[in-house]
């Protein structure tokens, strides 16, 4: 294959090169006072680039070939890129504000941003354990970095070396898991890993099962699952709002989708022996954080429980692993991604009103809500659609997220974990409906608050994409299907 | 497709009047809310000289299954879309807009609430169901918790609001269920629902039918889950009490017809003595405790879960082993004699109610209180007021040529014919209704003054809004059949 042909097809392949282009140029022109105001059109442009080579990928996707037996964009890497690069779009939108416009050093962050991108999407299309654990690191390192970009505020550094600390912690874990399974195994690869379990499907080594909890104690750490979701509250409330909002949804995404993918190819063939443990860390990512929300009084915070709460029900997706449709088609991978895009969109609306909310009036709690409803009804009636898809009200892409989550659930046969996953989402409204009541129910003053153009632009089309996913899940999943 | 205008008109409308001046909002609901009059009319005059197609809409649903229906108007659910339908052009003549401060949000939301409502009786999928059941709750939440009375209105409107959720999400889990067990193919519409659910289990029918009563109970309301339920109605703006009591409570008993007597015919069959015995509890409960309460309000709001659980009680006396339903179709059904009665009293309670509920409006309005001890010698120096509360009250307890009488004694012959005690005990409720009524008449318009004054009689807008609920309490009373032609 001659040089020129594969250097226009690595380009054009996958989305990695464009964005890593487009991240070291960003990093270099942010070096440049003056074109400070350029920097976020130059991060939409390569955004933009790189998700038009996704989607361009998207047929060729189902007969993917491995590039050096590393990295497979098959329908499900392709579908999880496509939805952390439009994540990204939306966030980068959100920074179009003139707190942050002002900010120094604006263009590492939203370099760094797009290198985590980056990770993320080596995490979501590796086929080898290696590429797994360079994602991860390419994710977490610039995540480090943005949880403590705000340099001069305590909480942010205390979240930044918190968030070190425990990622640093779960990539050891991980590692160590990485390494039982290759001692046994004899290879990083996936396919020669799902071979292995096949041959020892009923009574599999005593190493190779502590291995494989260890990934899952490792993943358990990065998606913030309970009882390993300690460090995400303060991490989430201490950095900046929108690194919040990046670590909430791209990351989360991200995790998802290698913990998923690990899980799927190379330990399906024994799920009996882990699903037990993964019923476990359900329930009990169901019951804690949606309890402990209930007696937050930041909004912040409540977002932070809530997104621990959401992984509780993505992490669902790993009892589905088994299920296929009337045409043979596995759907769990599916289910997954009408999830997150749902909980994707939604939290983003809900963390570009926290921003705006918290510029207006300095603080994150919920009494700065109160009134806002006077304030901008528009804004207000934004948030209180995502509040409403978050809480799972019908027709919204919330409620249909729960569906067919539940649904998988119940095909499995874990009734009684759906119940408690359905008394939870009770739960779970009394936290949401907090910040509606506060905004409509509950009076004060304070400052006008205005959405200029990418704001709008914003939630208009995040909106359009709750309810698109709400009234016609099925052409939307069929999307997504392998 | 008169089924997805009924749908499709008060969203669009509704959703439309966000938009507008507040002075404009009040006409633009008017004018929505008496264009989906005039098609339900028309789908009366459809219904009885059946022309299928126009009545219902169906739709492709996924790629390879073809088309099915989504809505029907028709069978069980025809007369309480009726009654929506002539119930919300009343209510928004009705409403004031003076007294509310953004009234545009306000009638916004509530024709967002007779969608959800209009969707809730005409749906034939279950997610379709299950989605126009929670389109009513959310507005309703917000119309409560916004525009209500008194202090605590945020905390009412969400203890409300969370008791329904609970019960509709375990509802959730029941439909999941069916829907899990309907073939591979997991279709969500009411046929293959039905085949599912007739292929389950005595024991799984059991336990879904559990999930689902829990949420109707909880809806309707009945003993004892009906503790959100007196607070709520007392808190919220006249308008949006009239809403759930004539309508919204309606939901329940139509769901347990649906879900529970019509899918999980064995369960039901197995719950039926529990749930008999739990209404009839309910109905007398509920009854002794509107005799002893002080507020207007809240002894209609009692009387309404009485009514409601002799519904209840008359829906599990319903015979099925004589002729189990195999056709999805109500009008198939051997025990309609009483099914025929259940629904006319459904529409018949929710005309009585709504009138009592204008009266208390208008009464608390004239005299600035809604306690009794404070009221007093109103009917004094007033023509048309005592009259129209009288009417009202007496369908209510259940006189004979009026409609309450025609719906209350076919559901207690109905009880009466499951058992003699049962019915024996039920009947007690009519002298209760009487004493509580009759009270609530007393006290607020005989004897004398006691603090409070009220000037004044109705204004003729009044006049015409009470005019066309009194007409059906006498017409219902003396034609029963020609009236139920409509209904079922």
């Amino acid at each position: 294959m001659p040089i020129s042909n594969n250097l226009w097809s690595q380009l054009t392949d996958n989305p990695l090169m464009v964005l890593a282009i487009f991240g070291i140029i960003l990093m270099f022109v942010g070096l440049i006072p003056k074109m400070k105001e350029w920097l976020l059109t130059i991060g939409l442009v390569g955004l933009l680039a790189g998700w038009s080579i996704t989607l361009l990928n998207w047929e060729n996707s189902l007969t993917a070939t491995p590039i050096f037996n590393m990295l497979t964009f098959d329908r499900g890497a392709i579908v999880l890129t496509a939805i952390m690069i439009a994540t990204l779009i939306l966030i980068f939108l959100v920074t179009d504000h003139k707190s942050i416009i002002e900010m120094n050093h604006l263009g590492e962050y939203y370099a760094l941003m797009i290198f985590a991108l980056i990770g993320g999407i080596i995490m979501v299309s590796f086929k080898n354990l290696l590429m797994l654990f360079i994602g991860v690191e390419i994710l977490s390192i610039a995540s480090y970095i943005l949880a403590g970009f705000n340099k001069k505020n305590l909480l942010s550094n205390e979240a930044s070396l918190k968030y070190f600390l425990m990622g640093s912690f779960a990539s050891g874990i991980l590692l160590m898991g990485i390494t039982l399974v290759y001692g046994m195994s004899g290879s990083f690869d996936l396919e020669q890993i799902a071979a292995y379990t096949i041959m020892y499907n009923i009574h599999p080594p005593a190493l190779y099962f502590v291995g494989i909890l260890l990934l899952l104690v490792a993943f358990s750490f990065k998606v913030s699952a309970a009882p390993f979701h300690f460090w995400a509250p303060d991490v989430y409330q201490g950095a900046p709002t929108v690194s919040t909002a990046f670590m909430s949804t791209v990351v989360k995404t991200a995790a998802f989708g290698a913990f998923f993918r690990l899980f799927y190819s190379a330990f399906n063939f024994n799920s009996t022996i882990w699903n037990t443990t993964v019923i476990v860390i359900v329930a009990l990512t169901l019951i804690i954080p949606n309890l402990t929300a209930t007696r937050q009084t930041s909004f912040k915070r409540i977002l932070a429980y809530s997104g621990i709460a959401n992984a509780g029900f993505l992490m669902m997706v790993l009892l589905q692993t088994n299920l296929v449709n009337e045409n043979g088609t596995h759907i769990a991978q599916a289910n997954m991604a009408l999830y997150l895009t749902g909980y994707v969109i939604a939290n983003i609306i809900a963390f570009a009103a926290l921003f705006l909310v918290k510029d207006a009036t300095g603080s994150d709690e919920l009494e700065s809500f109160k009134g806002l409803s006077k304030r901008n009804p528009y804004l207000s009636a934004f948030l209180t659609l995502a509040m409403c898809s978050m809480a799972g009200i019908p027709a919204t892409a919330g409620f249909m997220g729960k569906y067919f989550m539940i649904s998988g659930l119940l095909q499995g046969g874990h009734l009684i974990l759906s119940i408690i996953a359905v008394l939870m989402s009770v739960v779970s409204l009394y936290y949401y409906f907090k910040v509606i009541k506060a905004m409509y129910m509950e009076e004060a003053d304070g400052a006008n608050i205005i959405l200029n153009p990418s704001y709008v632009f914003l939630f208009i089309i995040g909106i359009v994409i709750l309810f698109a996913v709400g009234l016609m899940p099925h052409y939307i999943r069929d999307l997504f299907l392998m | 497709m008169i089924s997805l205008l009924l749908v499709i008109i008060p969203l669009f409308f509704g959703i439309s009047t966000f938009f507008v001046k507040e002075k404009w909002s009040k006409i633009i609901a008017l004018v929505s809310s008496i264009i989906s009059l005039g098609l339900i009319v028309s789908g009366e005059y459809f219904h009885i000289h059946p022309a299928q197609n126009l009545l219902d809409f169906s739709w492709v649903k996924e790629k390879n299954n073809g088309y099915f229906t989504l809505l029907s108007l028709g069978d069980l659910g025809l007369a309480l879309v009726l009654l929506t339908n002539l119930i919300f052009p009343l209510i928004i003549i009705f409403q004031k807009c003076n007294t509310i401060r953004n009234s545009h949000f306000f009638f916004g939301l509530m024709l967002l609430m007779q969608a959800g409502l209009n969707g809730v009786f005409m749906a034939q999928d279950v997610i379709l169901f299950y989605i126009f059941f929670e389109l009513g709750l959310v507005p309703a939440y917000l119309l409560v918790g916004i525009w209500g009375n008194g202090e605590d209105k945020a905390a009412v409107s969400f203890k409300f609001f969370a008791y329904t959720m609970f019960g509709s999400l375990l509802m959730l889990v029941g439909i999941i269920y069916l829907i899990v067990n309907a073939g591979a193919s997991h279709q969500t519409d009411f046929n293959s629902i039905y085949q599912a659910a007739h292929l389950l289990t005595s024991t799984q029918q059991i336990w879904i039918s559990i999930l689902f009563l829990i949420a109707f109970f909880i809806k309707m309301p009945v003993f004892p889950f009906h503790t959100w339920q007196a607070k709520t109605y007392a808190t919220a703006p006249t308008s949006i009490t009239i809403i759930m009591s004539a309508i919204m409570a309606k939901m329940g008993a139509y769901g347990i017809l649906r879900f529970n007597v019509q899918f999980l015919t064995l369960g039901w069959t197995m719950l039926e003595p529990y749930v008999i015995v739990l209404a009839v509890f309910s109905l007398l409960y509920t009854a002794i405790i509107a005799i002893k309460q002080d507020n207007f309000k809240y002894v209609l709001a009692f009387s309404s879960v009485s009514h409601l659980s002799l519904i209840l009680a008359a829906i599990a006396s319903l015979d099925l082993n004589a002729g189990l339903i195999n056709i999805p179709l109500f009008k198939d059904f051997y025990g309609i004699q009483t099914l025929k009665a259940i629904v006319f009293q459904l529409f018949s309670h929710g005309i009585i109610v709504a009138g009592l509920l204008m009266i208390a409006d208008w009464i608390e309005k004239g005299s600035n209180t809604l306690d009794l001890n404070k009221m007093g010698g109103f009917a004094e120096g007033k023509r048309f007021l005592p009259i129209a509360f009288m009417v009202m009250l007496l369908g209510s307890i259940a006189l004979p040529l009026t409609s309450g009488f025609i719906g209350e004694f076919l559901l207690l012959n109905a009880v009466f014919h499951y058992n003699y005690w049962i019915g024996g005990i039920a009947a007690i409720s009519i002298i209760l209704g009487a004493v509580y009524m009759l009270r609530l008449f007393q006290k607020s318009m005989l004897g004398s003054n006691n603090g409070n004054n009220y000037n004044g009689d109705l204004t003729i807008t009044e006049n015409w809004i009470i005019i066309p609920l009194m007409l059906f309490v006498i017409i219902g009373g003396i034609f029963p059949n020609w009236v139920n032609q409509f209904l079922f």
